[in-house]
């Protein structure tokens, strides 16, 4: 099977994320987020971001956390994420809404291509909104991990 | 109950048939895989011995369920001050060695943080199921149990139940100094600790304390890193009907200096507990089980009786091996004759575990211990089936049977007689 494009890769991506719950978004999107506390991946606070955001350290009150995204997974809508030095681990998991960038040439299709590109620190696939079906069967999302997830494909 | 277990069956077959084009092959695949390593068993807890260590894990030893306990009492005396908070990630493990009762006595503040064992832990109860532990109790039930709790105003829905406890559970994951998980796969090349679940809760439980304990059972090895694609398709299609669990923490190591989150410790306790008697034995292949619940859910008994018939904290088809496997079959061969011996459990496990066939001489070696009603009145019955005159009487004298004051018949009532003799019908027929 010939590999697949870039483009349709990210098409596969975002069905499978859709499906879960999770949404891929633009830049112009998260422009529109006003007046919500934000606990950042240090990384990240690098990137330009002008949006009705403003800056918290902590994890527990904020109402959106960003993080970079090693690569994302077209076969399961996963994004992996490698805990490098100075990250903030908390800011996927705490804030109800997770916001994560990933660059558009880090897709891959299948998760054996993810696994190769595993680096020697802490990482975590991740794959879609918090869930359990714990109480009678019935779905609930973002149980402690967050509801949303939302990821922006970064292209420059 | 049954609908439930009917619900994921019916979602395992329909993911597994999707993600793989296969099944089969896959399931063999991973049988081989998990096979040579406990054919490898030495050499490779060995080699993820030494990785763990190189990551900066510290790794245990425990032979048996109290070593486990006391080892994981001692580290959390170590690490933390008295009435200390710890958080749990569901493991079946720290089940089966009946941890938290321990940490309790000791004064802990141990707080389950699944949804569905905090549950569990509230109403004092057990898990029913290893992978979905409340399948057993409905909504209102739980409702009563947060009402009684106080954890928020009384209400039915699950969605506001589950945000109940998160709240109620958010401040626990804040103030903890231990966090305690198990371990799904260890990864012997490069000594990752990989964990997987769906609510989030696991990865703050091992994030946010400073000391990370995992127990883990020294059977749960991969070899490569490269074998985990496989069997995290497995894992999820086969539990829970996913293609992936929402998050799959491959834990290295603690924390580096500079990072902000994340344990300062880890600590592994690697948990025999007869896991290697089993190896030595004839059931040894039960030791491929990955915990994924799939048995359970497809078999006949089960989804009759629910877990806690078992008697176990290993239930259904898995349970029924195991359990007199680790503990003897003296104590436990009666699990044996709980079942039909139907192959469902075989059909759907994804590491192809010949159950069926281990059931069987589990039953022969159950009954020459003398540790199955083998007695006068199965005698009585096996005579009476063997003749057909007599065996026909015999029911007529049934709905007498079970009106007689004994322990066998105050559990049961007579069936329902529905149509007329098979036999002349059959006759009968055109």
């Amino acid at each position: 099977m010939p590999p697949k494009d870039i483009r349709s890769l990210w098409q596969e991506f975002e069905t499978n994320l859709s499906i879960l719950g999770g949404r891929v978004v633009s830049w112009t999107d998260l422009s529109k987020i006003e007046g919500r506390r934000w606990c950042v991946d240090f990384r990240v606070g690098e990137l330009p971001l002008e949006c009705g955001l403003y800056e918290t350290t902590d994890p527990w009150t904020a109402d959106v956390g960003i993080t970079f995204g090693q690569l994302a997974v077209a076969e399961t809508g996963t994004i992996l994420i490698s805990h490098e030095s100075a990250d903030r681990r908390l800011a996927s998991l705490a804030p109800p809404l997770h916001i994560a960038i990933v660059r558009d040439e880090d897709i891959v299709q299948a998760l054996e291509e993810a696994i190769d590109r595993l680096k020697p620190c802490n990482s975590v696939l991740i794959t879609g909104p918090s869930r359990t079906a714990d109480i009678e069967g019935e779905l609930v999302r973002g149980v402690h991990g967050p509801k949303e997830i939302w990821i922006v494909v970064n292209r420059t | 109950m049954r609908l439930a277990s009917t619900r994921v069956a019916d979602a395992r077959k329909y993911t597994l048939g999707r993600v793989f084009d296969d099944v089969d092959k896959a399931r063999h695949y991973a049988a081989s895989i998990k096979q040579y390593v406990l054919d490898n068993l030495a050499p490779l807890l060995t080699q993820f011995e030494d990785n763990c260590r190189a990551n900066g894990i510290t790794v245990h030893w425990a032979s048996t369920a109290e070593e486990a306990r006391k080892i994981i009492l001692q580290l959390c005396r170590e690490n933390s001050d008295p009435g200390a908070t710890i958080v749990k990630g569901k493991s079946m493990a720290t089940e089966e060695i009946h941890l938290n009762p321990t940490l309790v006595e000791a004064g802990f503040d141990v707080v389950e943080t699944d949804l569905g064992e905090f549950v569990v832990q509230i109403d004092g109860d057990t898990p029913s199921h290893i992978v979905a532990p409340i399948i057993h109790k409905s909504r209102i039930q739980v409702a009563q149990s947060f009402q009684r709790e106080k954890l928020g105003p009384y209400s039915e829905v699950p969605e506001t139940l589950a945000m109940q406890a998160r709240e109620h559970l958010r401040t626990k994951f804040q103030q903890a100094s231990i966090g305690i998980s198990g371990v799904n796969f260890g990864i012997a090349e490069s000594g990752r600790i990989v964990i997987v679940e769906n609510e989030g809760n696991n990865r703050l439980s091992t994030t946010t304390p400073k000391v990370h304990i995992a127990l883990m059972g020294i059977e749960k090895i991969l070899p490569r890193e490269s074998d985990l694609p496989l069997f995290l398709r497995l894992l999820a299609g086969s539990a829970t009907g996913q293609k992936l669990t929402v998050y799959t923490h491959l834990i290295h190591g603690p924390r580096c200096p500079e990072e902000i989150d994340g344990p300062d410790q880890i600590h592994l306790v690697m948990l025999d507990n007869g896991r290697t008697r089993v190896l030595n034995g004839p059931y040894r292949e039960i030791l491929r089980c990955i915990r994924c619940g799939a048995c359970l859910n497809s078999c006949p008994v089960y989804r009759h009786s629910s877990g806690h018939a078992y008697g176990h904290v290993y239930s259904g088809p898995v349970g029924a091996v195991l359990a007199p496997a680790m503990e003897g079959v003296e104590a436990m061969g009666e699990l044996a004759k709980a079942s039909t011996l139907c192959g469902s459990c075989e059909e759907v496990c994804p590491v192809a575990i010949p159950i069926p066939a281990m059931l069987l001489r589990l039953r022969n070696e159950a009954t020459a211990a003398g540790s199955t009603n083998s007695g006068i009145p199965w005698q009585v019955v096996a005579s009476l089936a063997k003749n057909d005159r007599l065996w026909r009487a015999a029911l007529i004298l049934l709905p007498l049977a079970t009106k007689l004051p004994s322990p066998w018949s105050k559990v049961r009532s007579n069936p329902e007689r529905v149509g007329r003799d098979f036999r002349r019908w059959f006759r009968g027929r055109p």
